[in-house]
């Protein structure tokens, strides 16, 4: 299927939903869920919380359809909801701080929030390289708003930087800054670790 | 100093390959010889690494079922309340502008026709005879009146009165 073919569908989904079609919405839906899922993930840290997210950014996606510009990516608008959702999220649960780490439980049904501490045996490097990724997502948490949420969408989310500026509706050269001053505080604040990661 | 300082400026567009090629042979040659500038790129490229390795969970089949049944549930409680949030009609500032234009042009129009139908005294004279009885008005007044930037006017009005009764 050819890009604009692609864009084109898209299109006729999108007035679609606005003429309140759900069939529609739900299609558009499923496009976007996966990439809207990981974006929520990354910033709120659990599945269960990214599932709440993601369900109300959706729910905002079809109440405000109707003012999404023809002319803007579908994508960008998309997520710069999923973020404003994730933030609010942040907002009410204050959590500042606090970093959740999934650890896989055997039940896939349900995932612990709290890391375990691993009694097993295991060579130091290893261990040292569970902390390096604990104190890296500490570290993201412990960073500004737009520095979190640029570092967030690039490194985790793979975003382009054009798309970033476009979600966050600031200029590339904005991003850009943004990366720069987190990259830097997270290479200071993970110094010792930093070593061993081969640094 | 200075060429280090560039250097930490630019070690985040040289990890992410967005620098010039004049640049990018610029860094490389700084990095050669230069052993802080070095261990500062090899830092950042662990924390971008590290960060580029995390997985999103890929949840399931079942997760994502109960998504679609949560989102259609919460959809519906919506849509059905009172307060329905079916798709909200966008606000265009376009049609906005060109009602407000309109308005202002339809209200310049009738304006400038009721301004027309106003007592004289409430407006500046419109023609001789008015100008003649303002001026008179003003010699009426007792006291002094406070005459500003009118005052050439209103001599020359005094004159014209003086011609009008000697004619």
């Amino acid at each position: 299927m050819s890009f604009a073919s692609t864009v084109s569908d898209e299109s006729a989904l999108i007035e679609d939903v606005k003429s309140g079609r759900r069939a529609s919405f739900d299609i558009l839906v499923a496009l976007y869920q996966h990439k809207g899922f990981g974006i929520a993930y990354n910033l709120v840290g659990n599945i269960e919380d990214a599932k709440d997210v993601l369900q109300e950014a959706c729910i905002k996606m079809y109440v405000n359809i109707n003012g999404f510009e023809a002319r803007a990516r579908f994508s960008t608008w998309f997520y710069r909801i999923v973020v404003n959702c994730a933030l609010d999220f942040l907002r009410k649960r204050k959590r500042a701080n606090k970093v959740w780490v999934e650890v896989d439980s055997g039940d896939e049904d349900k995932k612990a929030s709290l890391e375990v501490p691993d009694v097993s045996f295991e060579p130091a490097r290893l261990r040292l390289e569970k902390e390096f990724t604990q104190k890296l997502e500490e570290g993201v948490s412990a960073l500004s708003k737009m520095q979190r949420l640029c570092f967030v969408l690039r490194h985790e989310n793979n975003l382009a930087i054009r798309e970033i500026a476009q979600t966050l509706k600031c200029r590339p050269a904005t991003v850009k800054v943004h990366l720069f001053r987190a990259g830097e505080n997270l290479r200071k604040r993970l110094g010792p670790y930093l070593q061993v990661e081969g640094g | 100093m200075l060429k280090c300082l560039m250097m930490k400026r630019k070690l985040y567009d040289y990890l992410d390959d967005s620098l010039t090629r004049a640049d990018k042979l610029k860094a490389q040659r700084h990095l050669e010889g230069c052993s802080g500038c070095k261990e500062r790129l090899s830092q950042l490229k662990a924390v971008l690494n590290r960060a580029h390795s995390k997985n999103v969970p890929n949840p399931g089949e079942e997760f994502w079922h109960d998504f679609k049944t949560g989102l259609d549930k919460k959809l519906n409680d919506k849509l059905v309340s009172p307060l329905a949030l079916r798709p909200r009609p966008s606000f265009s500032l376009k049609p906005a502008f060109a009602y407000a234009a309109v308005a202002i042009f339809f209200i310049a129009v009738f304006g400038s026709l009721y301004k027309s139908n106003l007592p004289a005294a409430f407006r500046l004279a419109q023609n001789d005879d008015e100008l003649v009885e303002e001026t008179i008005e003003l010699d009426e007044l007792e006291g002094q009146a406070a005459l500003n930037h009118n005052e050439d006017a209103y001599l020359e009005e005094i004159d014209l009165l003086f011609e009008i009764e000697q004619a």
